[in-house]
């Protein structure tokens, strides 16, 4: 009977494979930390107040007709008095070196966040909750543009909520920083954000606004997308040759290689660089495609694992195996799948079309996404508790079975014993790749994002966790195709193995009957169920 | 109820016209503090109200600004001709250099407000600050890293804002120049310019002092050069972090933080506390004890960066010296209640006060007990 690389795979090849992958996996983590640049950078602008003069054009601070603006250091009386008329305007990127910077499309996006430094006044005390009604306006120019030929990118009266409390003793106010748009794909050079405060927003004395503008960074872009690049035909080629071997075989492929191929599928979707198009056209859609693609391996991934432990547990059933019989199991993932799905088309959805939604600002809002959110969380405890119970079932049959391990002959213990162990080999690699995801993730949270190891070499952590994440699940399941692919290798027969002893005799029975069955393992494990 | 200090020495009476000072909106007079020779100062160095608009990349086209700004570099004789340059090809700066020194000198009349040396400045002196300034008591200790935050604080807000153009991205980690490093990955943060050139510019009048020849001028250059750079170092150390997810579904799976100046006043408030323990630089003339040289290097070693230190004491900030230009504490008003430095026995130096009751109208409070000085 055919049985998988894995269990005919001998030690020191096993070894070396494992050798092999580790340094693929070292070389990722590394790719990250010392090539990449940190994945996003953040930049403050301050806002330039210019004079509305009551005409409905572009106010922007730079360049031929540029806009009347207020000083910096204008006293705070004196902007009270004009706040009414100021249009806070923000063309981004600012100039550096003496040199005018533009985006790069290589930065893909751009998060815009409102910071608002309000001083604090007793005499006109500002209530902890303000409603903004803002009027905003963006816009766009590319180079080789005239200096005033704005064009109209998305505009509207948007509502958002500021939460400010006083700090008397530094006589300001600390507030809550305010989302205001996501640009899905920064595709032109220049951008020119334009905001008025309507008549009906008390926002005391408005010192100054800030605009905290967050995009990719060109140079993590560059590392991100070759590693795609370089993993997505890796997969699809190991993929092709497990699914040839499976072929090979004279029988129909068992759900678990339907479901390994799944993997290999919805990985290699995730591998596709297709967003190299966005150097080339306006898809503001892409973050959302990129949701949707990480968000399906994921679902198959955990639908997987399920699979996998399911497949390995005793269950005398006779019947070819099929998907439909993990419904119940399968249903945590998909319900919770769908949640996030759902939530993300609506918020990235949206934004495709209007920068400026958020799902957050309404109440009704917040409570829609919020329970989306919580209803993906409870399907991902769900599907944990029930993960957890199958891996436990697993092992608990496999080590009550092998108490009678001793009883068997010695050349039949030893190759039991080795592919339990193997067996367990992979449930560990599966277990130390999840858990490296969760330490590299601590770590990435409580690290300010940048580790220095001596004055010379410096390590992009968060870079890192990212990039070596990804090298993580590409190598697990590149490692999965291969070591679970059918080994073409004859073992000496079972029969040979066995014939001699008595306990071995239904051992031969079974495997006949079942010529179905992938795992060397899964058959011994019903054989000794069978006794 | 609050009273004012009285005179204990009623034969010298002076009419003092008013001890605390306001500053005046007029910054150009504050660049005497770093390194700007008076008779510059007369050029009516302002920020005018297009400085912080016009400061695009085409500095070459001829602003009446830049070309006043130039005027001013120029004329810096007290920096070494590197730093003219600098001045000369980034003139925007040199009023951030001067507001920053302006906020300095607000927050500290600001820190200083209940204490008997109140931070006074006279505009007709070549420095503001006259005599103490010359001291090398804790009052200059506290002057000169009070100014020189302003300068970092100032330019740093001035990069923020898009003010000033020359604001480097330092894009050296990546081994490229500005738009493509900046392109690749990102620009170091605002307030690295904003050190960078405080430290060249604010530390250069010190750095071109005849050095050796006195031991006790050489402690004084030493003494400010730290002060300097404790003030630079207070406002790194409280710059604040600020985090936003933005991973899948809003996850923090890509978090992207940024830092944040803080408000001044709490660089202020740090400086305040720093001033309360500077630390007393023994020198021959203050210490028989630690004579050797060696121990001398030591002690100044241990000093860390962000300690205020000084070299003598402070002289009496309660009696009036006209020579000195100490107003003295007569007329302050002083809190009866307190036990603080702003209460009648401290501030009043022991001589007495006297209680006033004045009707005053005022804007929330129609009628209230106010105490003035006599």
């Amino acid at each position: 009977m055919p049985g998988v690389i894995l269990e005919n795979l001998s030690g020191r090849k096993l070894f070396v494979l494992v050798s092999v992958l580790m340094v693929l996996l070292t070389a990722c983590f590394l790719i990250g930390g010392i090539v990449a640049p940190a994945p996003t950078y953040a930049f403050p602008f301050v806002a330039t107040k210019c004079i509305d003069d009551g005409q409905h054009r572009w106010y922007y601070s730079r360049g031929a007709g540029k806009c009347n603006s207020t000083d910096h250091h204008t006293n705070v009386e004196r902007l009270q008095e004009i706040s009414e008329k100021v249009v806070f305007s923000f063309q981004i990127p600012f100039p550096r070196d003496g040199q005018i910077l533009d985006f790069s499309r290589w930065q893909q996006n751009l998060i815009g966040i409102l910071v608002f430094e309000i001083i604090y006044d007793k005499i006109v005390e500002m209530p902890p909750n303000v409603l903004l009604f803002m009027d905003v306006r963006l816009g766009y120019r590319n180079d080789g543009d005239a200096d005033d030929d704005w064009k109209p990118y998305a505009e509207g009266i948007i509502e958002r909520n500021l939460d400010c409390e006083p700090d008397p003793h530094h006589s300001a106010y600390s507030c809550s920083m305010v989302p205001l748009f996501e640009l899905g794909s920064l595709h032109h050079d220049f951008y020119l954000l334009n905001i008025r405060f309507q008549m009906n927003t008390n926002l005391g004395h408005l010192k100054d606004l800030t605009l905290v503008g967050i995009h990719q960074n060109g140079g993590f872009t560059r590392v991100w997308w070759t590693m795609k690049t370089a993993f997505f035909p890796l997969i699809l080629m190991t993929m092709s040759w497990f699914w040839n071997r499976v072929h090979q075989l004279n029988r129909q492929p068992v759900l678990l290689e339907y479901m390994l191929l799944s993997v290999g599928a919805a990985l290699t979707i995730l591998n596709v660089p297709i967003e190299l198009l966005t150097l080339y056209l306006d898809l503001p859609f892409m973050p959302l495609l990129q949701d949707i693609r990480q968000g399906f391996f994921y679902a198959v991934l955990l639908s997987f694992w399920l699979v996998f432990a399911g497949e390995h547990l005793m269950v005398n059933d006779p019947q070819p195996r099929h998907l439909r019989l993990y419904w119940k199991h399968l249903s945590a993932v998909v319900i919770g799948c769908v949640s996030l799905l759902v939530f993300d088309l609506f918020e990235k959805g949206s934004q495709a079309t209007d920068p400026f939604y958020s799902v957050w600002v309404t109440p009704l809002g917040t409570n829609v996404a919020l329970t989306f959110i919580i209803c993906a969380g409870i399907s991902a405890g769900v599907y944990f508790v029930f993960l957890c119970w199958m891996i436990w079932k697993v092992f608990r049959n496999i080590s009550v079975k092998r108490s009678l391990l001793p009883s068997m002959s010695s050349v039949r213990r030893l190759h039991y014993e080795g592919i339990i162990y193997r067996f367990k080999f992979l449930m560990l690699a599966t277990l130390t790749c999840a858990a490296m995801t969760v330490i590299g993730f601590i770590l990435d949270q409580v690290s300010e994002g940048r580790w220095k190891w001596d004055e010379h070499i410096r390590i992009e952590y968060t870079s890192a966790f990212l990039t070596g994440t990804y090298g993580v699940w590409n190598i697990y399941i590149l490692a999965l195709l291969i070591l679970y692919s059918p080994s073409h290798k004859q073992w000496p027969s079972d029969v040979d193995v066995n014939s001699p002893v008595a306990d071995g005799i239904e051992l031969s029975h079974i495997s006949v009957n079942e010529p179905n069955e992938a795992s060397l393992l899964t058959s011994f494990v019903k054989k000794v169920a069978h006794e | 109820m609050p009273g004012s200090c009285s005179d204990a020495f009623p034969g010298k009476q002076l009419v003092c016209s008013g001890a605390s000072r306001k500053v005046t909106g007029n910054s150009s007079w504050y660049l005497g503090l770093v390194g700007v020779p008076p008779p510059l100062q007369q050029q009516q160095v302002e920020p005018s109200s297009g400085s912080g608009s016009n400061s695009s990349s085409s500095i070459n086209e001829e602003d009446p600004l830049v070309a006043r700004a130039n005027v001013v570099c120029s004329a810096l004789t007290s920096l070494s001709p590197e730093q003219v340059e600098v001045c000369m090809k980034h003139p925007n700066i040199i009023y951030s250099v001067a507001n920053g020194a302006y906020k300095g000198i607000q927050e500290c009349q600001y820190q200083f407000r209940n204490e008997r040396w109140n931070c006074t400045t006279n505009e007709e002196d070549e420095n503001v600050f006259g005599y103490i300034l010359k001291t090398g008591s804790k009052e200059t200790a506290f002057i000169y890293a009070v100014t020189s935050a302003g300068v970092v604080h100032a330019v740093t807000q001035g990069c923020s804002a898009g003010d000033l153009a020359e604001c480097s991205c330092d894009a050296a980690n990546h081994g490229k120049s500005t738009p493509e490093g900046w392109k690749w990955g990102g620009c170091s943060d605002n307030i690295d310019y904003g050190l960078e050139f405080a430290r060249k510019f604010v530390d250069a009048p010190e750095q071109l002092k005849p050095y050796d020849k006195n031991e006790k001028f050489k402690n004084r250059v030493v003494m400010n050069l730290h002060n300097n750079e404790a003030g630079r170092q207070i406002v790194q150390s409280l710059m604040k972090m600020h985090c936003r997810c933005h991973g899948v579904s809003g996850s923090c799976e890509l978090k992207t933080c940024w830092k944040t100046i803080p408000p001044f006043s709490e660089i202020g408030d740090t400086l305040k506390k720093k001033y309360n323990e500077a630390v007393l630089l023994r020198t021959p003339r203050n210490s028989a004890k630690h004579r050797s040289k060696r121990n001398r290097a030591r002690a100044r070693k241990s000093i860390p960066a962000d300690e205020l230190i000084h070299v003598s004491k402070s002289p009496n900030f309660c009696k009036h010296n006209q020579k000195k230009g100490i107003l003295g504490t007569k007329g302050r008003e002083c809190s009866k209640s307190s036990t603080g430095n702003d209460s009648c026995s401290t501030l009043c130096c022991g001589r007495g006060y006297n209680t006033q009751e004045l009707i005053r109208q005022m804007p929330r409070n129609p009628v209230s007990t106010y105490n003035q000085p006599f």
